[in-house]
């Protein structure tokens, strides 16, 4: 069990008052699964993909990770757990860009104490592996937006994590790009078993998807989509 | 990486890093300056009050009669006084050089005023001078004493009514009648008196002069210096010089022995002007401060401006130390830069000013780490809060 949530609750300080976001998650995920969370604007998707990416620590319940609770961890362990286990794909790619494509790349490797005359060919290997071999020079804000989220997956690929969350990866693109986006999520969790939790308001996205999670009000529900 | 990563966003922000440096290349660019030529002038003050022998030490010992008019009747410092002193324990030498008297006066008595003038002494192997009448004195006159005298035009017509009438006539010097030799315009004196630099109202023939007003008056020697032999207490030495002295001294009945301790003044010289230099750094030095709130104002404006990237390398899993050393590093680059233009911007300023100035400068290694230090410890003092503020972020709200 590469995921398991139990009992998960989440509140957010409303003025005095407290609203509850999520209510008794019990979610679990395997190694290997493509995992699609679809549900309505604040329904609590994104605080569920923030808290299984450990970058959320206020929550009641327990998370366990490959069998070991994360929760209680202090914030510099989750920075360590964030580092090596998850990779992050946002909607809005979070790439720096006063940094190059090699940069944005390396710096997971950076943050990993791999000193930087030795990340070149991972970078390089990364690169290639979505197809923007050539970019590395430059940076960022020459790119289009699927090749910006090309170098996101990149990055999230680079330290070898153990799943990776891609919240709404393709929301600002047009459907060939977005295809082009898929087809690279999708082809790195049949051919090298990279889990994949993916937030989409896109059904059609939900081919590429082996699960499907339902989050409504704050209540999740689980299922097994066809293959 | 973290080095890299600040260099980075400094490099991206060159305007205001620039001009947030530019506060404390000011800054400490004045400190410099002040303290270089602060430490040049406390050098060449306490170089030209010492002696000629500077790597030895001196003490100078004086005499001090009870009465001011018995002092030139005798010795103060008999030859067999300084022999003894040469064998006091710690002694490397005596000197009793006098200081040479470099202008002479004279009384003239114009009409019935006697008025006190500069003489200048002459041998008759000068340059010829312009003379309104007369002539002038030659080598007859140095060699035969002749009681000649050149003056003044306007003190010959206040006596005679001109400058013709005057030759030949007689004038009252020292209360000994000279007779009047030559005239020479008063406006001209400056150009005749060539090797000093004020005007002289008399001439006079050297030998003339030392014949009749030096002839009884015998240089009292008032005024000796001892040089202390190395590692030997300045202190001891002279303790022992004014207590032998006070017993032995040639004129102990007339008076008291003292000591002046060159080495001391020129320390207390030194401190003083230390003193000084350092006082006015520390004025300088508040122009380093309002440039460290300038450099925390820019920290701050970083630190807001790069909230999304900040957000990035948490979620990368930056921790908040690394993310707090990455702009702590920033500020201290742009501090330590800085005052590293600033010491050599300093130092060309100050060997600028040196050029106007009759000393040159001193740089010591003290002064040099000194800014190193000053400088970094800026940059951390008024980063620190920038960059924890900066670590404390939120991620969530962040990458929200």
């Amino acid at each position: 069990m590469l995921i398991e949530l139990q009992n998960i609750d989440k509140y957010y300080p409303v003025g005095r008052e407290k609203l509850q976001v999520l209510h008794g998650v019990n979610l679990q995920i395997e190694q290997g699964e493509f995992v699609g969370i679809m549900g309505p604007s604040g329904s609590g998707k994104s605080t569920l993909v923030n808290i299984l990416g450990f970058l959320d620590s206020k929550y009641e319940g327990k998370y366990l990770f490959e069998g070991h609770s994360v929760s209680g961890l202090s914030d510099s362990e989750l920075s360590h757990m964030r580092n090596r286990t998850v990779g992050f794909v946002f909607q809005d790619f979070h790439l720096i860009d006063a940094a190059t494509v090699f940069e944005n790349v390396q710096m997971p490797l950076l943050y990993a104490g791999i000193p930087s005359k030795k990340t070149a060919g991972a970078v390089a290997q990364a690169l290639e592996r979505v197809g923007i071999g050539d970019k590395s020079k430059q940076r960022p804000n020459q790119l289009s937006g699927g090749q910006k989220q090309r170098v996101a997956i990149a990055r999230a690929l680079i330290n070898q994590p153990r799943f990776i969350i891609a919240d709404e990866p393709t929301g600002a693109m047009d459907t060939k790009t977005s295809a082009s986006i898929m087809e690279i999520l999708s082809d790195l969790n049949k051919n090298e078993q990279v889990t994949v939790v993916m937030v989409t308001h896109d059904p059609t996205l939900l081919k590429y998807c082996t699960h499907q999670i339902k989050v409504v009000d704050g209540v999740v529900q689980k299922g097994t989509l066809k293959p | 990486m973290l080095l890299r990563a600040a260099l980075q966003s400094l490099w991206n922000n060159k305007r205001r890093t620039i001009l947030t440096m530019l506060g404390i290349v000011i800054g400490i660019a004045s400190v410099i300056a002040i303290i270089s030529i602060g430490k040049g002038f406390q050098r060449e003050t306490v170089s030209s009050l010492t002696s000629s022998e500077s790597d030895k030490m001196s003490v100078a010992a004086y005499f001090i009669p009870d009465n001011m008019n018995q002092s030139n009747r005798s010795e103060a410092f008999s030859p067999k006084n300084l022999a003894d002193i040469k064998r006091i324990d710690g002694v490397d030498s005596v000197s009793t050089q006098q200081s040479t008297q470099t202008y002479y006066t004279v009384n003239i008595k114009v009409d019935d005023a006697v008025i006190s003038s500069t003489a200048d002494l002459l041998d008759g192997s000068e340059q010829q001078k312009i003379l309104v009448a007369g002539s002038d004195i030659d080598r007859a006159d140095n060699a035969g004493k002749k009681k000649v005298v050149i003056i003044r035009q306007n003190t010959a017509e206040k006596m005679y009514g001109s400058a013709q009438n005057a030759i030949g006539k007689g004038i009252d010097v020292n209360g000994i009648k000279f007779y009047i030799k030559g005239v020479v315009p008063a406006s001209s004196m400056q150009m005749i008196s060539f090797n000093m630099n004020f005007e002289k109202d008399v001439l006079i023939p050297k030998a003339t002069y030392q014949q009749y007003f030096e002839k009884n008056k015998k240089q009292a020697l008032t005024e000796i210096t001892v040089f202390v032999k190395p590692n030997y207490s300045v202190k001891a030495v002279s303790d022992d010089l004014v207590e032998y002295l006070n017993k032995n001294g040639n004129s102990r009945q007339m008076g008291t022995y003292g000591v002046l301790d060159m080495s001391q003044m020129m320390q207390a010289i030194g401190s003083v002007i230390n003193g000084l230099t350092y006082f006015i750094s520390a004025i300088a030095g508040i122009s380093l401060l309002i440039a460290g709130v300038g450099v925390m104002n820019m920290m701050y404006i970083s630190v807001s401006e790069r909230t999304k990237e900040i957000g990035i390398r948490r979620a990368m899993g930056a921790t908040k130390g690394s993310i707090q050393s990455q702009f702590l590093l920033e500020g201290v680059l742009v501090t330590f830069s800085g005052g590293m233009i600033g010491y050599l911007f300093g130092i060309l300023v100050a060997s600028l000013i040196a050029k106007l100035l009759p000393f040159g400068i001193y740089i010591d290694i003290p002064t040099t780490i000194m800014t190193i230090v000053v400088s970094i410890l800026i940059g951390v003092v008024f980063s620190v809060m920038p960059a924890k503020a900066a670590a404390k972020k939120d991620v969530i709200d962040i990458l929200r």
